[in-house]
């Protein structure tokens, strides 16, 4: 490695003072939500948080069982089964809907369901919309995963053999179960994170009013500092622990590390 | 089922259509907060740029294996994981301290700048990755000195990445409306979002609004995928 002239001595510097500048700005606002977190977890009793914590997590069980292995069965259709140019559309259709804003899906929801009669929207019925919006993420990952599996693996069990169909659920899906596992789990967090799609179901449609609902709801209301206030950045702990804590426990394998070769500037 | 969202998709769209031949004085509003929702994008993603564009930059090449640009990378990821709202109440802290912005259009710039600086460091950081050693080692052995090399031959070739990880962040400042909700409930330069968020459900408003915002997820993902194609960065946007 070339000596370092000035010049990289002053990019590298520079780098790193934006980096510390980030890195200490935001942990210290992380510290002052926190801070707010535990006060209103203190400040006021559990009455108020762990309804909203039950709704939160109803919901979101309802919207993976019911989306995440549709999820999964798109993905192996689009990943193994289907051919040529019909893969490239099935992943297009699925990345638009996965950035599709979450209150296009709430408006969407409503007129349907407006036209369908349905008077109340229950439990069920935001979980089978959370269950719609999760399935192209679902998906999506899903298909990551299996793209991972070594192109080997397929044809050691094609040469035994065994149909598309077959390498696809007896070969490639069991041997992809972790990443799998890891895109169910996005889509739980995702459902739990949702906010503006369940907000609208819960105040035009009277249905249950969840962690996010209610911090949308009530943060132009709650005083500043007030221990309403307060209560609401329980409630974004609460959904921190529950979103990220399933999305961790269902890791996905570790991310590549980056190269071992040496860096430029040091 | 993948026809099933393909038809949601055509629905969106066709609801807008319909809206917009029964009730032609629904542009209007609609574009006008088009071009709030595309200004509010475009200063989001210039405020995120920068500070992205050094972060990424230290991880890849200046910190790279240490023990604090692992932990930084961690925390990226788990940043990027993280639940729209709580930046949304991140930026509600900030900027109730700072009260001259609160409810003002930069505070949305800015709240939007946060969600997307996390992922947007990382896709840089990978983007960064993927260019060749080699090119690198040529140009300092031509004796470009390291800084030279960065700036004329690694950010150069990074930038397809960057600029596809740069139009999946405009699509996700023209999606996002909890954060907007949370830092500016009642602003009136309402982007499109938060309008279709405040229009009752069955107004021709609230269609034509609709369809343009899918209309949007579909040119943002397009562009994207576009930028892409060639380049080695996955596809994000998938969690928020």
């Amino acid at each position: 490695m070339n000596a370092l002239g000035a010049g990289d001595r002053w990019l590298a510097r520079a780098l790193r003072a934006v980096a510390a500048l980030l890195l200490t700005g935001s942990a210290a606002l992380a510290a002052a939500m926190l801070a707010r977190g535990v006060h209103g977890l203190v400040e006021t009793d559990l009455r108020g948080l762990l309804p909203a914590t039950r709704a939160t997590l109803s919901c979101a069980v309802v919207a993976t069982a019911l989306g995440a292995l549709p999820g999964m069965a798109v993905a192996v259709y689009t990943a193994e089964l289907s051919e040529g140019p019909w893969r490239e559309r099935a992943v297009r259709v699925l990345e638009v809907c996965a950035a599709l804003p979450g209150v296009v899906f709430g408006f969407a929801a409503l007129r349907l369901l407006g036209l369908l009669g349905v008077g109340r929207v229950s439990t069920l019925v935001t979980g089978v919309v959370l269950a719609v919006m999760i399935l192209p993420t679902v998906a999506l990952l899903s298909v990551e995963a299996l793209r991972g599996a070594p192109e080997a693996l397929r044809e050691a069990s094609e040469a035994l053999g065994a149909s598309a169909w077959q390498t696809a659920w007896r070969v490639v899906v069991p041997s992809r179960w972790r990443g799998l596992a890891a895109a169910a789990g996005a889509g739980f967090a995702r459902a739990a994170g949702e906010t503006v799609a369940v907000q609208l179901l819960a105040s035009r449609g009277g249905g249950p009013r969840t962690l996010t609902a209610r911090i949308i709801d009530e943060l132009p209301r709650a005083p500043t500092s007030s221990p309403w206030n307060h209560s609401l950045f329980a409630m974004s702990l609460m959904l921190l622990i529950l979103s990220t804590g399933v999305a961790l426990l269902a890791r996905p394998p570790a991310r590549s590390s980056p190269s071992d070769e040496p860096s430029s500037l040091r | 089922m993948l026809l099933g969202l393909a038809a949601l998709l055509g629905a969106l769209l066709l609801a807008g259509a319909l809206g917009l031949r029964a009730h032609p004085e629904a542009l209007r509003p609609a574009l006008l907060a088009l071009g709030r929702s595309t200004r509010l994008a475009l200063l989001s993603t210039a405020l995120a740029l920068g500070p992205a564009l050094a972060l990424g930059l230290w991880l890849a090449r200046v910190a790279d294996t240490s023990r604090l640009a692992r932990a930084v990378r961690g925390a990226l990821d788990a940043a990027s994981a993280l639940p729209a709202v709580v930046f949304g109440l991140a930026g509600w802290t900030l900027f109730s301290a700072a009260s001259g912005l609160h409810g003002t259009a930069l505070s949305m710039a800015l709240v939007l700048a946060m969600l997307n600086l996390p992922w947007l460091a990382s896709l840089t950081e990978r983007a960064l990755q993927a260019v060749p050693h080699e090119l690198e080692e040529a140009s300092l052995a031509l004796g470009a000195s390291q800084s030279e090399t960065i700036l004329r031959v690694s950010l150069p070739l990074a930038s397809r990445g960057v600029l596809a990880a740069v139009t999946l962040c405009l699509g996700r400042a023209f999606a996002e409306c909890a954060p907007l909700l949370c830092v500016a409930p009642d602003t009136p330069e309402a982007p499109l979002s938060v309008m279709l968020w405040r229009a009752p459900t069955d107004s021709a408003e609230a269609a034509v609004s609709a369809s343009l915002l899918a209309a949007l997820a579909l040119a943002t993902t397009a562009a994207g995928h576009r930028l892409r194609r060639g380049g080695d960065i996955r596809a994000p946007g998938v969690l928020r």
